[in-house]
């Protein structure tokens, strides 16, 4: 079947429109959810039909010519959005059951995946600016979604106005490379770019790095995600963690790469600034007493692992490169994998028992054993051990490191170390969760969790297992991802 | 002086004042005003590019563009201001510090 | 395939994916349960065993596992080596499963006896994968599958206070070690483009990775091997870990994990022996290691931490060994260390849970009238431990120390003469302290029953007569390492002629401390030690303080600088704004400064 590369994207606009009708109308909360799944799971066959890429569009926007184009990066990027988004509308079926306005709320979702996507098949970068925007401004609305409560609002506010001014700031830069080369389309850029000036694709590259790393959470970029995550509902945290914090680093990534023929190095500030993330996600986490609070600087620990593999390849394109984007990318698939679920499970806890303070989970895994042996496998998943799959990402952008060789090395043992910190809050809360002395009096009286969260759960579990256990499986989309980074980034 | 430098030094003044009013500013209706100078600014810088590579069509997109993006998020900050009202009865940044740490 | 390779395949997969059903089969009865999970341990020691007639040279056979990135596979390896410490999980294992059927009873009340057979079969799976493969990503991740065993199993009892942080220490510290080696295996991958530790070995000889890299490997490697087997200064995970079922410190953290490292070095070897400093470092390592370990044991009064730094100091003799290139002792002693080690770990268990639990030597005396058989396999396992001749410590130790004195490493070969004589100390005051004298605990005791007897008995027979193996077992190791290493094989005749006319300072030191002690009787200086420690054996009986420095200094500071680092998130919008800002400076600033130079 021959698809055009806007289907999946077109399919969730409208998908959205419909959802938010059907919300009014008919306001059933289980059925708008199992309606907005349709969507979803009609972009993941399309999805999938277009692998492994190719083919282009083109449409006008007010006169503007633009392009989406289905390549390897932006099918690995949408199956990663798509495949989050249905496990989390799923699970959402039951975890937001007592919401009012569900149907707002399945729409907004799937805005923000198709936004996800967008950013994938972008062709230049004003559409990936827009696309950009569409994940980003229902995701304000989708971390206020419980208003009634002072935090989720709070965090909302501090992440709508920081990431409204990075995404400003990222816009800027564009607009300085628009200014030098009077071309924005991502297949052409890099020759037109190549004699900009110097001082100016500094500039560009530094609004750049600032702009789209609000979203990344670099670290002094950072303070939003911990307050979003943690008051967000916890498929909301799910998504975010899975797939913006992904696609921002793509985003980011696609941006950088044309600008690599100026001579300028962003690749050195992503790799010490991916370090500098890794080390802070970490000692904060360390420290946390909230569960999802915890999990949102890991977030930003791995998504340092992340952006360091984006600073080696970009940095070290010819020996490096390979890895390090296999890396990468291998990495925002395992992360969207062990750390959704992580939230998943987090969010039932939080459920049966009221709180995500940590404390308070004491021998909830023994109450409810199939999630917190979930959360068992995430946890020991983020932390790297194998043979589940966050090690063999980590391993991937590890070798990425070794490539680059000299400092390289050091960037690769100060992950490994990481790594290895990490254990040190996954492990208590693991222990917390499933082997505490005794059994807090919430836990007790704990609630029993539906099967619609259990099955995301589930079948979470089952793809960090197999994807450690047989890569090969992941690598079959996140290959062509990497071929064409490679060649984006390699061959202008 | 070229008319360009004019715009350039715009564009910088207005930057400067949209990031130094989102770091001084502790009412929530004024840090928007900040990012919507910081908008205006991007905005402006856009015409400019337009102007100097004589590819006006597609700044006058982008621009356009950029309007409706920013309508759009301003819409949904200014919602979210009005849910923290409701919770604090202020527009003060400094009660929103429940999360920290 | 070869029925070799499917024999190897089946001793790593039948505990690993039939494991987990001891959760299944325990709905139908516990006993069901626990017969099934004993006899998978039994079916993977007879695999292990089957494995003997196929011991080859090198590796055996692959399968493709990542062919998308960097066409890893996993790799069988047949060697003796490998086989022999294949056999050592698996044998043991067995026994101990076998051992664990009563001793684990009583904790079937609180906690799931499923989970603790299914992790031990899950661990002794691992072992079984890591000896016999010879790709070394697939072997790290075995390291890490009995790390994580290791982990789970000392937290088993996790209603006990210090389960659960013994076993995070045992996986975090174990781990600090892996960083090295994860690196040293990718600088590796790296410089020589495949992950088979055979073609690396060959690429090293050849001279075709850089000295840096080999020596950054190098030293990686062995982090790594500190870790996983308790050397100083990565030892302290291991006393601690004497938390875990005492089955499980005898499998775990006596005969199989902690030789990982060992096995690690020795495999290595070949490829870092052309570095000055390797060599070197592990003598040196492993002599402190030995000494220091030796000491400490002897002023605990924990029979499972007396056991715990006793394994510490053999280690470092198998560790001594390698760095004067003596593979063959170091891997016989590792064997003979393995038997003796899970006998005496496996007695002490049998103590407990006779006693109703009682580890403490004060509590203990007076043992040997109810106990018999506990006694006497105890005594053979001392035996060994000290290396008194005729038992297979004696022949192993041996080895070891004329090994260091052909290769001329005086100073270090002094410090485990000395080790030598406070291990016979410590033997005889931990057997001292709990057979003889008058009985100090007011329980009613009687021996074990067979299933735990039977084990025992086992063990003592091995660690009494393993020594007689040696014709085969060298002849099977003459040639599983490339060219400049081969392994003579050795008759039994010139073992003993070897062993008897060497200078004998084992014996020698072994029987003059133990004739002492049987003269003196011990007792004066042993019964008399209600007394606090006096400032000669304080710093002993702390454990050199390495532990308490750790927590205090290096643990603590860190997370009072991670709750100082708190205050940084602050929640004030203005303040985040701000951030931003000064984050554009940065990377403006940095991007500017990397365009000039």
């Amino acid at each position: 079947m021959n698809i055009s590369p806007a289907a999946p994207i077109i399919t969730l606009f409208v998908g959205a429109l419909l959802t938010y009708l059907f919300g009014r109308t008919y306001p059933k909360p289980k059925f708008t959810g199992l309606f907005s799944l349709l969507f979803l799971v009609i972009a993941l066959v399309e999805l999938l039909n277009l692998y492994p890429g190719g083919g282009r569009v083109t449409y006008s926007l007010w006169g503007a010519q633009t392009f989406l184009e289905a390549n390897g990066l932006a099918i690995f990027l949408g199956v990663v959005a798509v495949g989050l988004g249905i496990l989390v509308l799923i699970y959402d079926v039951s975890h937001m059951k007592d919401s009012p306005g569900l149907g707002r709320y399945y729409a907004l979702i799937l805005l923000m995946i198709a936004g996800a996507i967008g950013i994938g098949f972008a062709g230049d970068l004003f559409n990936l600016f827009v696309f950009f925007e569409v994940m980003a401004i229902p995701s304000y609305a989708l971390v206020a979604f419980r208003k009634e409560k002072w935090e989720p609002v709070e965090a909302a506010v501090k992440y709508t106005i920081m990431s409204i001014s990075g995404s400003l700031l990222a816009l800027g830069g564009i607009s300085i490379i628009f200014m030098y080369t009077g071309n924005l389309d991502l297949n052409t850029l890099a020759q037109s770019a190549a004699n900009m000036d110097p001082g100016m694709a500094i500039a560009a590259a530094g609004l750049i790095i600032a702009g789209f790393g609000v979203k990344v959470a670099i670290v002094p970029l950072h303070m939003w995600l911990p307050d979003a995550y943690q008051a967000a509902p916890s498929g909301i945290s799910a998504l975010l963690s899975g797939i913006t914090s992904g696609a921002g680093a793509i985003a980011m990534l696609k941006a950088l790469a044309i600008l690599l023929p100026t001579g300028t190095h962003p690749g050195v500030v992503l790799i010490i600034f991916g370090i500098i993330s890794m080390f802070v996600g970490n000692f904060m986490a360390l420290v946390q007493k909230d569960l999802k609070r915890m999990l949102a600087y890991s977030s930003i620990a791995h998504m340092g692992y992340v952006v360091m593999a984006i600073g080696l390849a970009l940095n070290y394109l010819p020996i490096a490169g390979e890895y390090a984007f296999r890396g990468a990318s291998f990495h925002i698939l395992n992360h969207a994998v062990m750390k959704g679920g992580a939230f998943l499970c987090a969010g039932a806890i939080l459920q049966s028992i009221g709180t995500s303070d940590l404390h308070e989970m004491r021998g909830i895994g023994r109450k409810n054993v199939l999630v917190g042996v979930a959360f068992a496998f995430f946890a020991l998943a983020l932390a790297g051990v194998p043979p589940l799959n966050g090690f063999i990402s980590k391993f991937f952008i590890c070798k990425g490191g070794v490539d680059a060789g000299g400092w390289g090395i050091v960037a690769m043992s100060l992950l490994i170390l990481n790594s290895a910190i990490s254990l040190g809050y996954y492990l208590p809360a693991l222990n917390t969760i499933l082997f505490s002395r005794d059994i807090s009096e919430r836990a007790e009286k704990a609630r029993p969790v539906s099967a619609w969260i259990c099955v995301p759960i589930v079948v979470m579990v089952i793809l960090t297992v197999l994807l450690g256990v047989y890569p090969e499986f992941g690598l079959k989309i996140v290959n062509p991802a990497v071929q064409y980074l490679m060649g984006f980034a390699g061959g202008l | 002086m070229n008319l360009w430098q004019l715009y350039i030094a715009a564009i910088v003044i207005l930057l400067g004042i949209g990031i130094y009013c989102l770091i001084s500013r502790r009412n929530l209706i004024q840090l928007i005003i900040g990012v919507e100078v910081i908008a205006k600014a991007v905005s402006l810088s856009f015409i400019l590019a337009g102007n100097l590579q004589g590819n006006e069509q597609i700044a006058q997109a982008i621009v356009v563009t950029i309007i409706l993006i920013e309508a759009v998020s301003t819409a949904v900050a200014l919602s979210l201001i009005v849910a923290a009202y409701r919770h604090t009865g202020s527009l003060d940044i400094n009660i929103l510090k429940r999360l920290r740490g | 395939m070869e029925t070799g390779v499917l024999l190897a395949l089946l001793a790593i997969l039948v505990p690993i994916v039939l494991g987990p059903f001891t959760y299944l089969v325990e709905k139908i009865s516990a006993k069901a349960r626990t017969i099934y999970a004993v006899a998978l341990g039994f079916i993977t020691g007879g695999l292990t065993l089957s494995l003997i007639p196929y011991i080859t040279e090198g590796t055996v056979e692959s399968f493709m596992w990542i062919p998308g990135a960097g066409r890893i596979a996993f790799s069988v390896c047949l060697d003796s080596f490998s086989v022999v410490v294949a056999i050592v999980a698996g044998v043991i294992g067995a026994l101990v499963l076998l051992f664990s059927i009563r001793y684990m009873k009583p904790a079937s009340q609180e906690y799931s006896l499923s989970r603790y057979y299914w992790q031990a079969l899950l661990f002794i799976g691992g072992m079984i994968g890591l000896a016999l493969t010879s790709n070394l990503l697939v072997m790290y991740v075995f390291w890490e599958i009995i790390g994580f065993c290791s982990y789970a199993l000392i937290a088993y009892y996790y209603h006990k206070p210090e389960s659960v942080p013994a076993g995070i220490k045992a996986f975090i510290v174990t781990r600090i070690g892996d960083i090295g080696l994860l690196a040293g295996i990718l600088i590796l991958w790296h410089a020589t483009g495949t992950l088979n530790i055979f073609e690396i070995m060959s690429a090293s000889q050849a001279g075709l990775i850089s000295f840096t890299l080999l020596g950054l490997a190098g030293a990686g490697f062995l982090a790594g091997a500190i870790g996983k087997s308790a050397q100083f200064p990565l030892h302290v995970w291991l006393p601690d870990a004497m938390a875990a079922p005492t089955t499980i410190t005898a499998l775990i953290h006596a005969a199989c994990l902690v030789n990982a490292g060992i096995y690690l070095l020795v495999r290595s070897y070949p490829i870092f022996a052309a570095l000055a400093w390797w060599p070197t470092a592990l003598l040196w390592i492993g002599a402190i290691t030995a000494l220091m370990a030796a000491t400490i044991a002897l002023t605990q009064w924990d029979i499972k931490r007396v056991l715990a730094y006793s394994t510490i100091s053999q280690l470092g003799y198998m560790m001594a060994a390698i760095g004067v290139g003596a593979l063959l002792a170091s891997q016989f002693h590792l064997v003979s260390h393995a038997i003796f080690k899970a006998l005496l770990f496996l007695g002490a268990g049998s103590i407990m849970c006779m006693t109703g639990g009682i580890k403490d030597l004060h509590q203990m005396g007076g043992l040997a009238k109810y106990m018999p058989i506990t006694r006497i396999t105890f005594i053979f396992g001392l035996l060994s431990l000290v290396g008194i001749p005729i038992w297979t410590g004696f022949f192993s130790k041996d080895m070891i120390m004329s090994s260091l004195l052909q290769g001329g490493a005086y100073i270090p070969l002094a410090l485990l003469v000395i080790a030598t004589f406070f291990t016979a100390a410590y033997s005889w005051r931990m057997y001292w302290l709990a057979f003889q004298g008058e009985k100090r605990t007011s329980t009613e005791v009687h021996e074990s029953p067979p299933q735990m007897t039977g084990p025992l008995i086992i063990l003592a027979l091995g660690s009494f007569l393993f020594w007689l193996c040696i014709s085969p077992y060298t002849a099977s190791m003459a040639f599983s390492l490339p060219v400049g290493y081969h392994i003579m094989p050795m008759s039994l005749a010139a073992l003993i002629q070897h062993s008897f006319t060497s200078p004998i300072i084992v014996v020698t030191v072994a029987i003059i401390v133990t004739l002492i002690v049987l003269t003196l009787k011990w007792r004066a200086t042993v019964i008399n030690t209600y007394q606090k420690p006096s400032a000669l054996t304080l710093p002993l009986f702390r454990a050199y303080w390495i532990d308490i420095f750790y927590n205090r200094v290096i643990v603590k500071s860190l997370l009072s600088f991670c709750q100082q680092f708190r205050r940084l998130q602050t929640g004030d919008l203005n303040y985040n704004n701000l951030a931003i800002a000064i984050g554009l400076v940065i990377f403006l600033i940095m991007l500017f400064a990397l365009g000039v130079y």
